[in-house]
C-alpha cells in the first residue's frame, strides 16, 4: 500500500528496493491520473510510426502519447511535425481518420483550419459578417495553434515527447540501446501493416510483461515444445539504460547450435513444462528465421520506458505503441515491417513469421489472457498485498546474460517511482 | 448467374465451414481447403491502406493443420464458446471453374462465466473450386470490420 505519513498527501513506495510493487497501482484512478501527468506529459518519448509512412507533403497519422490524441504530419518543408489532435478553439478533435494526406487539417465543429505544422491557418468568419460579430481586433491566430510536440526520427522511426524540452531522444534512450535499435533499423523500412488489440488490463502489467523473459518458455509453451528455448545453443544478454527505465533483451544463435537441449530442460520449465514433447510442424519455417542480423543475433525485444516496445525475432519485426485508456483498459498498436530490399522469398518468409505475434500470435496470444486474468484479481484485491519480484536478487542490474530474472521489471519500477517523485521509505525519511 | 444447385452447394459449403468450427472440430477445418490454398485473417484497416498486416496467415493446408496442431498442444487462450452468425452468401460469379463468393459473418464469444459479447464482424471473400466433385475453398479472405481486437484470436473465424 502507498503511505501518505501524517496525511500530508506524499506518496511513498513501500519498500526501499523495487522487488514489491502495490497491487493498487495498477488499479487506482488517482494514479493513472498522475501518470499522464508525470510520465507522459513528461519528459519521455514515445513511439508513433515510421518515417516511411508519411512519403508525401500532407501524409499524416495519429496516435496516442498517454491519453493525449496526437497527430504526426510531414509539412512541405520535407519536416515531420506533432501537434496534439486537439482544436485550440473548443477542444473538439481536429483529424478523424486514422491516417491520410490532406494539405490542411479543418476542425469539423467551427471550421478552424490548420496546416501540416499545426499553426492555425484559417477562422471562419474571423471578422464577423455584414458587419455583426467576429473576433477582437487583437485576435492573433498564431496564439492558436495545436500544441506542438517534439519529434524524433530515430533510424527511420519516429518518436514524439509532449515535453519541447524533453532530452534529445538518442540521449533519452542511451547508447547501448540505441545501437541496437540502428542493427534491427538496417536498411529502409517499409511498412507492412497495423494490428491493434484492446486488453481489459493496466498498461503496466503490459509493460511489465514486455520485460519478464522469466515467463517465457512456461506461459508460451510454443517456444521450448518448437525448440526456441535452448540455453545450451543461445547466447544471452541483457541491457537496460536511463536507470532501468529501458529493458533490451538479446538472444544470439551461438555456433554450437547442434547441441543437444539440456537434460533439465524439464525441470527448467517447472510442473506444466514438458522437456521432452515436440511440437512438429509440417511447415517449420513459420518459426524458423535466417540469419538476418550480424554475430548470430535473433530475437531483440527492446521496452522503452514508458509505453513503446520493439519485438523483432528471426525474420518478424513490429514495433508497438501502448495506449493507456482507464486504469483497467489498454490497447496496443503494432506496426509491422519489412525492408525496400527484401526479395520477393524474404517477404514471404517474414509474413509467414508474422503468425507468432499479435493477438493469434504462437508465442504471443497467452499474453493477452494472463494480463486480464491478473487485472482482475487484483483489482479484487484493491486495499492490499504487493507483487514479489526477487528472481535473479534484489536490486537492479543493468546489465545481464540470462533472463532468469526479473532485474528488468525493479528497473521499471525505479524509474516509475523516480518520475512519479513516489520515494523510497530510507529517502522519505531523509527529506 | 450460376445454377441453384451450385448456389446451393456453395452456400451450404459456408454453412458446414462455421458449423465445424463452432462445434469445435478443428481438425476437419482444414478439410475445407484443397491443399493449395490460402487462408488468411485481415484486418479491414490494412486491407483498405492497400497493406498486408494480417492477423493469421495460412499459405496452405499445411499451415492450417499447423495452426490447429498448436491450439490443440501448446497455445492457451481465454476459455469460451465461438457462435458464427453466417449470412447473405452470394456467388458473384465464376470464370474458369473458380467461383467468387462473398458473405457477411459475426462471432459472438461467450466466456467461462457464461457471458457473451460481440467478437468480430466483417466480410468473407472465398475462391471456390470443385476437387473430385466437391465443393472446396481455394481461398478464404476474412476482411475483419471490426480490426481493434479484443480478446486473444485463437480459433480461426
Amino acid at each position: 500500500m502507498l503511505d501518505q505519513p501524517n496525511g500530508s498527501g506524499q506518496l511513498v513506495w513501500p519498500t526501499d528496493d523495487f522487488t514489491r510493487t502495490p497491487y493498487e497501482v495498477y488499479a487506482s484512478e488517482e494514479i493513472f491520473a498522475r501518470e499522464q501527468q508525470k510520465l507522459f506529459d513528461a519528459p519521455t518519448w514515445v513511439f508513433m510510426g515510421l518515417e516511411c509512412e508519411l512519403k508525401e507533403a500532407g501524409d499524416y497519422l495519429t496516435g496516442t502519447i498517454g491519453t493525449t490524441p496526437i497527430v504526426l504530419s510531414k509539412a512541405d518543408d520535407g519536416q515531420i511535425h506533432g501537434f496534439v489532435n486537439k482544436c485550440a478553439h473548443r477542444g473538439a478533435k481536429v483529424v478523424r481518420e486514422l491516417r491520410g494526406n490532406a494539405k490542411f487539417l479543418k476542425c469539423l465543429y467551427h471550421g478552424w483550419t490548420y496546416d501540416n505544422r499545426g499553426d492555425l491557418k484559417a477562422v471562419p468568419m474571423q471578422n464577423g459578417v455584414m458587419g455583426d460579430g467576429g473576433y477582437p481586433d487583437d485576435f492573433n491566430p498564431e496564439n492558436h495553434c495545436l500544441r506542438k510536440l517534439k519529434v524524433a526520427n530515430f533510424s527511420g522511426v519516429l518518436f514524439a515527447s509532449l515535453d519541447l524540452n524533453a532530452p534529445p531522444f538518442e540521449d533519452y534512450l542511451g547508447p547501448n540501446l540505441g545501437e541496437r535499435v540502428k542493427t534491427i533499423c538496417h536498411s529502409p523500412l517499409k511498412i507492412w501493416g497495423y494490428q491493434r488489440q484492446t486488453m481489459d488490463c493496466n498498461w503496466k502489467l503490459f509493460m511489465e510483461n514486455t520485460r519478464d523473459i522469466y515467463h517465457a518458455p512456461m506461459l508460451h509453451a510454443f517456444i521450448p515444445q518448437f525448440g526456441m528455448f535452448n540455453p545450451a545453443k543461445q547466447k544471452n544478454e541483457l541491457i537496460l539504460e536511463h536507470g532501468g527505465a529501458h529493458s533490451g533483451f538479446f538472444t544470439y544463435e551461438t555456433e554450437d547450435a547442434a547441441a543437444p537441449p539440456p537434460a533439465n530442460q524439464k525441470k527448467m520449465q517447472g510442473p506444466a513444462g514438458d522437456g521432452g514433447k515436440k511440437l512438429v510442424f509440417e511447415d517449420p519455417s513459420v518459426a524458423r528465421g535466417v540469419g538476418e542480423l550480424p554475430n548470430g543475433l535473433y530475437l531483440n525485444i527492446i521496452s522503452i520506458f514508458p509505453a513503446s516496445l520493439f519485438t523483432c525475432v528471426g525474420n518478424a519485426f513490429t514495433i508497438r505503441q501502448v495506449r493507456p485508456i482507464a486504469p483497467d483498459k489498454t490497447e496496443t498498436v503494432y506496426v509491422w515491417f519489412q525492408f525496400e530490399n527484401d526479395s520477393e522469398e524474404m517477404h514471404d518468409r517474414r509474413t509467414k513469421q508474422s503468425n507468432l505475434f499479435g493477438p493469434a500470435g504462437y508465442v504471443a496470444m497467452e499474453d493477452a489472457e494472463v494480463m486480464e486474468s491478473t487485472q482482475q484479481m487484483i483489482a479484487r484485491g484493491l486495499e492490499s498485498g504487493s507483487t514479489f519480484m526477487e528472481m535473479g536478487g534484489r536490486d537492479v542490474q543493468m546489465s545481464g546474460s540470462h533472463g532468469v530474472t526479473e532485474t528488468s521489471l525493479r528497473g521499471f519500477w525505479q524509474a516509475y517511482c523516480k518520475y512519479m517523485d513516489i520515494p523510497t521509505p530510507s529517502a522519505a525519511a531523509a527529506e | 448467374m450460376t445454377d441453384m444447385e451450385t448456389e446451393y452447394r456453395i452456400t451450404r459449403l459456408n454453412n458446414e465451414y462455421v458449423q465445424c468450427i463452432d462445434e469445435d472440430r478443428l481438425e476437419e477445418w482444414p478439410g475445407f481447403f484443397v491443399e493449395d490454398s490460402k487462408y488468411v485473417i485481415f484486418p479491414r484497416e490494412n486491407y483498405e491502406a492497400g497493406l498486408e498486416g494480417y492477423w493469421m496467415y495460412c499459405a496452405s493446408g499445411a499451415m492450417m493443420r499447423d495452426r490447429v496442431k498448436a491450439l490443440r498442444e501448446v497455445n492457451v487462450y481465454n476459455i469460451h464458446y465461438d457462435r458464427h452468425l453466417l449470412s447473405n452468401v452470394v456467388v458473384q460469379g465464376e470464370e474458369d471453374g473458380v467461383y467468387d463468393v462473398r458473405s457477411n459473418y459475426a462471432v459472438v464469444q461467450t466466456d467461462v462465466e457464461g457471458r457473451c459479447h460481440m467478437f468480430s464482424t466483417g466480410q468473407y471473400r472465398d475462391k471456390v473450386v470443385r476437387e473430385n466433385g466437391e465443393f472446396k475453398f481455394k481461398e478464404k479472405i476474412v476482411i475483419v470490420d471490426s480490426f481493434n481486437i479484443d480478446r486473444p484470436l485463437a480459433i480461426p473465424f
